[in-house]
């Protein structure tokens, strides 16, 4: 055991406890400085919006309002009840006579102050009041025809058909009395009239080879104008183009798509460059015994009776006739509807 | 006068007739005709 006991300075307490041999003596220091403020924490996440609260009470009853502003000024009365009849005025002085004038088509059977007026019938000369009337075959010249009866007469003049039809497909070719094999000029053209009836689409343009024909042999095809002038072809319609012949009676015939309205036509065909061995066509017979009663003759028929017309010297393409004769015999040809 | 029956034909060329630069010179269609009447 140390009899030494060392005291520190500034000790503030020193305790002994029983039976202790030792006594420990401790000091306590002065309290340091506070230390330096820590750095501030990171901000937490926002909390989830809470739930909307409950409806609140009803509210009190509000104060009462201001009184409102004083109502618009009434309309105006109604008009008062009308007023009674005066009293009959006293009779007036008796007028002068009436005078009627009446002019046509008006009449009148009673007198110029008590008339009696009716319209006269019309005539041709005179303008009057018709009857209708349905007819289509009256000859009345003081009746008038109702829109029925044009109508009528219309699809009446609509079926108009000259030309017999033998079934759905028609051919149009010149009117013609037996047939033979007419040898033809080369490089002339045989123009054909033919009538077409009513408008209609001609599909082809045919020839036909005679039973004694020979040889290769270019043959041009087309259609003509009519020149109401001179009765006689005139303009080119429709050059058709050739057809090379070569076998005995045999159709040769080109596709064509051609319109053609109501009127007369000239169907033309012309062997063209080299003659062939025999160039025969199916024909009409020759003169004297075929008259084509669509041509008007000026002199009573006879021996030189025509079946058509001719012109020599074309070549190539057709181009406008000119300089033709009379034909007495004429490559048989046609035209078929579409 | 003398009727006999003969075996006739027909042949049909296109539009524009005969053209060496189209098949079978444009020819588009040949049929044969019977019963073809001559005197």
């Amino acid at each position: 055991m140390s009899d030494l006991i060392v005291i520190q300075p500034t000790v503030q307490q020193i305790s002994v406890t029983e039976d202790v041999n030792q006594v420990v003596v401790s000091s306590v220091g002065v309290q340091g400085p506070a230390g330096t403020n820590g750095t501030n924490g990171t901000n937490g996440t926002n909390g989830a919006t809470g739930a909307t609260g409950a409806t609140g009470a009803t509210g009190a009853q509000g104060i009462q309002g201001i009184q409102g502003i004083q109502g618009v000024k009434g309309d105006t009365g109604a008009t008062g009840a009308k007023g009674d009849t005066g009293a009959t005025g006293a009779t007036g002085a008796t007028g002068a006579s009436g005078v009627v004038t009446v002019n046509a088509p008006l009449t009148n059977a009673g007198t110029a102050s008590a008339a009696d007026l009716s319209v006269s019938v019309g005539s041709t000369s005179a303008a009057g009041v018709l009857q209708l009337t349905d007819s289509v075959a009256s000859t009345s010249t003081t009746t008038a025809a109702t829109p029925n009866a044009v109508k009528t007469a219309y699809d009446l003049a609509n079926l108009r058909t000259p030309i017999i039809k033998r079934g759905s497909t028609v051919y149009f070719s010149s009117p013609m009395q037996g047939n033979s094999n007419f040898t033809v000029g080369n490089e002339t053209a045989y123009y054909t009239p033919i009538y077409i009836d009513q408008s209609t689409t001609v599909d082809r343009i045919a020839v036909r080879t005679g039973s004694t024909f020979s040889g290769t042999a270019t043959l041009r095809l087309g259609i003509y104008n009519y020149d109401s002038a001179t009765g006689r072809p005139s303009t080119v319609l429709l050059d058709a183009g050739t057809v090379s012949a070569t076998v005995a009676s045999t159709n040769y015939q080109i596709t064509i798509s051609q319109s053609l309205s109501t009127g007369f036509y000239f169907v033309v065909v012309c062997q063209q460059g080299t003659a062939p061995g025999t160039g025969s066509y199916f024909a009409n017979t020759p003169a004297g015994t075929t008259n084509n009663i669509i041509i008007g003759t000026t002199t009573a028929p006879n021996t030189n009776t025509i079946i058509g017309f001719s012109q020599t010297s074309v070549t190539g393409a057709f181009a406008t006739a000119s300089g033709t004769s009379n034909a007495q015999q004429s490559p048989y040809v046609w035209l078929r509807t579409a | 006068m003398v009727k006999d029956c003969v075996m006739g034909k027909t042949v049909t060329y296109g539009i524009g007739g005969y053209d060496p630069t189209k098949p079978n010179n444009n020819i588009v269609e040949e049929i044969d005709i019977p019963d073809q009447e001559t005197e």
